[in-house]
C-alpha cells in the first residue's frame, strides 16, 4: 500500500526550474530557501502544505510539473484535460488547482475538464483557451452579464444553471461538452495567453 | 481529504542500536589478503596490504625556465621513468650569462612531458597501505574479485535521508578532522566545506543538512536515484536540504564515538558505529547474517500511527524536528492551506508542535 501523493506519479522532478517557479509567486522567495523547499518536497512527496504561502508554492511547482509531463494531463486528440482525484486532495482551492494545471498546458480552443475519481471520470468544467496579443482585451457575455479579460489572464466562472447564451467579442459561442450546453460543475474557465 | 483513511506513516528507522551487521573493508589497489574466513578480529588487526597510486604532480617546465617547451625538454637532466626526489636537480638551463637550476618539488617517477605545453608530470611513488580491521568482529566472506572483506560485527546504525559515496572508514571527529577521518558537522555542510575536507584527505562528511545547490554542484547524480558512484569522499546528509541540525539523541551517541573508528556508506545511506567491546565475539559466533547487496537501503514500510511513537517531521517548514506523539486528534482540521486533515501533537525536546499526520515519518 502506497501513501497518497500527487507528485509520486512523476520521475522527472529533478528537472524543475526554481527561477521559473519563483517568477510565478506573488512574493518571490530567497532562491536558496525555495530550492531547498522544492527539493525536500520532491524527497517527501506525500507531505502536505499547511499555510497559504506553502500552497501557493506547491501550485507553482505543479504548473511546472504539468509543463514537464503534458501527456499525463492532456489528451489533445479528444480535447480533454484530465485531473486525478489525488490532485484535488492535495491542491486547494479547486479553482487554483485548475488554473495551475491550465497554465502548464499548451491549450488552443475548447477542452473538457475531467476529474478522474475511483468511481470513474466526471466532466466538471470546460476550459476555453484563447490566444491573443499581450494586453489585448477579450469581451465575454454570459447570459447577458458582461465581462472582460486582458491577455494574459485566467479566470473561472462558477455557473450554477444551464448556460444557453455565451458571446465572445460580440459573437455567439457554443460550448459542446456535456449532454446539454453545460460547462460542468466547476464552470467555465477562460484562459487568455499570448 | 478523506478523514476516514487509516492514519499511517512510513516507518524509516533513523537509529538502530547495537545490531549484528556487516562492515565491509575493501582493497582499493593490488595487494594481499592476510585474513581468512571465521578469523576473529580486533580493531588493530591488519587484514590486508595493498598499494595505491596516490596521483601525480604537474609542473610547467617551460614557464619555470622561461623558455619554449622544446628548449625546456632539452634542459631536463632526468629521463621518463627515472625516479626523482624532492630537492633533487631536475633541469638546468644554461645561457651565456646565467644558469638556472630547477629542483624537483616532490618525490616520484617522471611520467611524461607534454611537448605542446611544456608540462612535466611526476607520478607520486605508490603507497603501501596496511588495511586494519577497524572493528571487533569475525570475517564472514572474502570476495577476492572485488577485494571486499565482509566482517560480522555489532554496530549502531544511523540512517541518512540521502548521500553519495562508497563505504569508507575513519576515526570520528567533529567539525574538522585529519586525513582519513569521518567528520561530523552538526548542522549545515557547504560545498566549500566538503571541498576543504576532500583536499585534506578526509574520508567522509556527515551533516544534518546541505543546501540543494551545493549538493547539485558537488555531484551530477540525482538525489532521487540510487547510485553506486563515488565522488572521492563519502557524504551523508541525515535530515534533508537546508540548515537542519542533527537530532540531539543521535548527536549524543555520535559523541560517545568521538575518535573511534566508524564506517560511512553514502550509497547505502548509513553510518555504522561499531561496538568497541570484545564481548560481542561470542554473540557473533552464533549469528548468521545475510550479505548486504550494494544499493540496498533500509526499505520504508507503512505502519499505523500510535501514541508514544518517535516521529520526525518531513514537511519543509519543520523538517527534521523529532519527538514523541502525545496526542492524535479525533476529528479533522481544515488547515490555512485549505486541506482537511488529522493533526498530531508531538513533544520535541524544546516544545510541543502540531503537524498533519501526512507530514511525519516514524523513526
Amino acid at each position: 500500500m502506497d501513501l497518497p501523493s500527487a507528485l509520486a506519479n512523476f520521475s522527472n522532478l529533478d528537472k524543475l526550474d526554481v527561477r521559473e517557479i519563483n517568477d510565478r509567486l506573488s512574493v518571490p522567495q530567497n532562491e536558496i530557501v525555495l530550492e531547498n523547499y522544492i527539493a525536500n518536497k520532491v524527497s517527501f512527496p506525500q507531505s502536505i502544505p499547511t499555510t497559504q504561502e506553502e500552497m501557493e508554492i506547491d501550485l507553482c511547482i505543479l504548473t511546472q510539473v504539468v509543463q514537464l509531463n503534458v501527456n499525463f494531463f492532456l489528451n489533445q486528440t479528444l480535447k480533454k484535460i484530465i485531473i486525478s482525484q489525488e490532485f484535488a486532495d492535495f491542491y486547494k482551492p479547486q479553482d487554483k488547482l485548475i488554473q495551475a494545471v491550465c497554465l502548464g498546458l499548451p491549450l488552443h480552443g475548447q477542452y473538457g475538464l475531467i476529474l478522474r475519481t475511483l468511481e470513474g471520470p466526471n466532466l466538471f468544467g470546460t476550459v476555453l483557451a484563447l490566444t491573443k496579443r499581450k494586453n489585448q482585451k477579450v469581451y465575454l457575455q454570459i447570459n447577458n452579464s458582461n465581462y472582460s479579460h486582458t491577455t494574459p489572464s485566467i479566470k473561472t466562472y462558477h455557473l450554477k444553471s444551464d448556460v444557453s447564451q455565451i458571446h465572445l467579442d460580440g459573437l455567439p459561442y457554443k460550448i459542446y461538452f456535456g449532454p446539454k450546453i453545460e460547462p460542468g460543475s466547476l464552470g467555465l474557465i477562460i484562459v487568455c495567453t499570448t | 481529504m478523506n478523514s476516514n483513511l487509516a492514519l499511517i506513516a512510513p516507518y524509516y528507522p533513523k537509529l538502530e542500536l547495537n545490531k549484528p551487521m556487516h562492515v565491509v573493508r575493501t582493497l582499493t589497489g593490488k595487494g594481499t589478503i592476510l585474513t581468512s574466513i571465521n578469523q576473529e578480529l580486533s580493531p588493530t588487526d591488519i587484514i590486508a596490504k595493498f598499494e595505491i597510486e596516490p596521483g601525480f604532480f604537474s609542473i610547467n617546465l617551460a614557464k619555470k625556465l622561461s623558455t619554449s617547451p622544446e628548449e625546456a625538454q632539452a634542459c631536463l637532466i632526468k629521463k621518463i621513468s627515472d625516479k626523482v626526489y624532492k630537492g633533487e636537480l631536475l633541469a638546468v638551463k644554461k645561457s651565456l650569462l646565467s644558469k638556472v637550476n630547477l629542483t624537483s618539488p616532490t618525490d616520484g617517477i617522471i611520467q611524461d612531458y607534454d611537448k605542446a605545453t611544456g608540462t612535466l608530470r611526476i607520478k607520486f611513488f605508490p603507497k603501501e597501505i596496511n588495511l586494519a580491521s577497524g572493528v571487533y568482529g569475525i570475517v564472514d566472506v572474502i570476495d577476492k574479485r572485488s577485494g571486499h572483506i565482509y566482517i560480522k560485527t555489532v554496530a549502531t546504525k544511523v540512517t541518512a535521508a540521502f548521500g553519495i559515496g562508497k563505504p569508507r572508514m575513519g576515526s570520528l571527529y567533529f567539525d574538522e578532522g585529519p586525513s582519513q577521518s569521518v567528520v561530523v558537522e552538526t548542522t549545515l555542510t557547504t560545498l566549500s566545506s566538503i571541498k576543504h575536507s576532500l583536499n585534506r584527505g578526509v574520508s567522509a562528511v556527515v551533516a544534518g543538512g546541505i543546501n540543494f545547490r551545493d549538493f547539485k554542484a558537488f555531484t551530477t547524480h540525482s538525489f532521487l536515484e540510487k547510485t553506486s558512484s563515488d565522488p572521492g569522499i563519502t557524504l551523508l546528509i541525515l535530515n534533508g536540504f537546508g540548515a537542519l541540525s542533527i537530532h540531539q539523541s543521535i548527536l549524543k551517541i555520535l559523541k560517545t564515538y568521538s575518535s573511534q573508528y566508524v564506517c560511512a556508506d553514502g550509497n547505502n545511506l548509513n553510518l555504522l558505529l561499531p561496538s568497541n567491546n570484545s564481548d560481542i565475539l561470542p554473540i557473533l559466533r552464533r549469528t548468521a547474517l545475510p550479505l548486504p547487496k550494494n544499493g540496498e537501503t533500509t526499505p520504508k514500510r507503512l505502519v499505523d500511527l500510535k501514541l508514544d511513537q518517535l516521529v520526525q517531521v518531513i514537511a519543509p517548514s519543520l523538517l527534521g524536528q523529532t519527538g514523541k506523539v502525545i496526542a492524535i486528534d479525533k476529528t479533522a482540521t481544515v488547515l490555512e492551506s485549505g486541506i482537511s486533515t488529522v493533526m498530531l501533537t508531538i513533544e520535541t525536546p524544546s516544545s510541543k508542535i502540531r503537524v498533519p499526520f501526512q507530514n511525519v515519518e516514524v523513526i
